[in-house]
């Protein structure tokens, strides 16, 4: 079935042609991003990658739209099919995903020296090495600035052998709420996520409510970091500039290498 | 390309431990694909439905904080754009919806219009998509999505339907009325403001 659709007019056609290249996300801004999707999946509470917990009002529905594609389990050896089908970016990226996940959080910046300097055949990494690798990251935004210090040659870093359990295994199907006994990580993490989301939705007194209530139930918390950037956008979107200011300048001395810095100032300086 | 997916979805939910992902699992090595090679194309989507340059940083993470949690839906035969587009779509129009971010005319345009001199035929390409952006204003969120993914992204129908989850019908129909009404509203800004706009 495909019903006569009228033609579009030479010259809107033209118009539509040249809006169509896609502008390139300016490295900066895409690490940010990165960073904070990260905050936001890779820390591992028992409650795990279900973010609905703090995510009231914005998450019921994902699936409805999503959930019109086949619903297929993606097994492991798809993931070849995965990585060839995207472009040559993603492919590099995957030679370097296995170094940069060794450094804990994959910050862009990173990825992208990695990918420049094609990693030598992995080597094999025992457990112990892993699991300290992982536990330096257990403070993403610390660590995120670490991981982008040219000071760390990435390519001296030992990359994680791709050991692939299948999908499914990897998945993590729990209930999304916090639960209380799930330590100070995730509790932060849920805190934070009920600041982000609401900021997400233009709530800006509700992101600032939650975020206050994290300085003072974690002020120097895994994620303070990343709350003080939230506080500084959400006070600029309530109008307190100059407190705003002041933030994003505190920000700035405690972690001069975050990569939140250049979100954060545009946010002060793009207020009214 | 994946004619041999089933087009309903069986949900057939996969084993799944409880553990969550370790550091280098195939889950996050997919969804660092999925990231590296689209981030831009979300973010680029983003501003097509409508959501402001100030707020898109926001959104672009929401969007792939919901892929990752529905990563296991993610089918490696399709296109993978179409499929992450869906997730655009919804958390524009929840923002919109949600936090009345009526998309403000002109307010912010894109950040490459500043202060360094474009050449002509780049000027060109930026007054372009700020007519295309505006002209998709007139669209409501259904029709918008169907006609971007559609006439910006070339998508076929067939593709968009099965993203979108609407019957292709419905999709053809969403799409003609785009056509008519995002035509008119270019013809109606091209009167409003003749030549470049200052």
């Amino acid at each position: 079935m495909k019903p006569d659709l009228e033609p579009i007019p030479d010259d809107v056609l033209a118009l539509l042609a040249d809006a169509r290249p896609i502008d390139e996300l300016a490295p900066a801004r895409r690490a940010s991003i990165l960073s904070s999707v990260q905050a936001r999946i890779d820390l591992p509470p028992p409650d795990g990658g279900g973010d609905g917990g703090g995510e009231s009002g914005s998450g019921e529905s994902g699936a409805g739209t999503a959930g019109s594609a086949p619903a297929t389990g993606v097994p492991p050896p798809l993931l070849a099919s995965a990585a060839s089908g995207l472009t040559l970016a993603g492919a590099r990226a995957a030679i370097a995903l296995a170094t940069t996940f060794a450094i804990g959080v994959g910050a862009g910046v990173a990825a992208d020296r990695s990918a420049r300097e094609p990693a030598p055949a992995p080597a094999i990494v025992t457990a112990g090495t892993v699991a300290s690798a992982v536990s330096s990251s257990a403070s993403p935004s610390s660590s995120m600035a670490r991981a982008v210090d040219p000071a760390v040659p990435v390519s001296a870093l030992p990359a994680v052998p791709v050991v692939a359990p299948s999908i499914a295994a990897a998945r993590d199907d729990s209930p999304a709420t916090p639960s209380p006994s799930s330590g100070g990580l995730a509790a932060e993490r849920a805190l934070l996520d009920v600041a982000r989301s609401a900021l997400a939705r233009g709530e800006a007194g509700e992101a600032l409510t939650a975020a206050d209530r994290h300085s003072r139930e974690y002020p120097d918390g895994a994620m303070a970091e990343e709350r003080e950037a939230i506080a500084v956008k959400a006070l600029v979107a309530v109008g307190r500039r100059d407190e705003a200011r002041n933030r994003a300048n505190a920000l700035e001395k405690r972690y001069p290498n975050s990569l939140m810095l250049r979100a954060v100032k545009g946010a002060v300086e793009r207020a009214p | 390309m994946g004619a041999g997916a089933s087009d309903q979805a069986t949900d057939v939910p996969p084993a799944r431990a409880t553990t969550t992902a370790p550091l280098d699992s195939p889950e996050r090595r997919l969804f660092r694909l999925l990231f590296d090679a689209h981030a831009s194309y979300v973010a680029a989507s983003l501003a097509r439905l409508g959501v402001r340059d100030a707020d898109r940083d926001d959104l672009v993470s929401e969007v792939f904080v919901r892929v990752h949690r529905e990563l296991d839906r993610y089918d490696v035969e399709r296109p993978a754009k179409p499929w992450l587009f869906a997730f655009a779509a919804r958390v524009a129009s929840e923002h919109r919806r949600l936090a009345r971010h009526r998309r403000e005319v002109l307010a912010d345009g894109p950040e490459v219009a500043s202060n360094a001199p474009l050449p002509d035929r780049a000027l060109e390409r930026e007054e372009a998509k700020k007519l295309v952006d505006h002209a998709l204003d007139a669209l409501d969120d259904d029709k918008r999505a169907v006609f971007v993914l559609h006439d910006l992204d070339e998508t076929p129908v067939p593709e968009i339907a099965r993203a979108l989850g609407l019957a292709e019908g419905t999709a053809y129909s969403r799409l003609r009325a785009a056509r008519a009404e995002f035509t008119a509203a270019v013809r109606r800004l091209q009167t409003q403001r003749p030549g470049r706009p200052s």
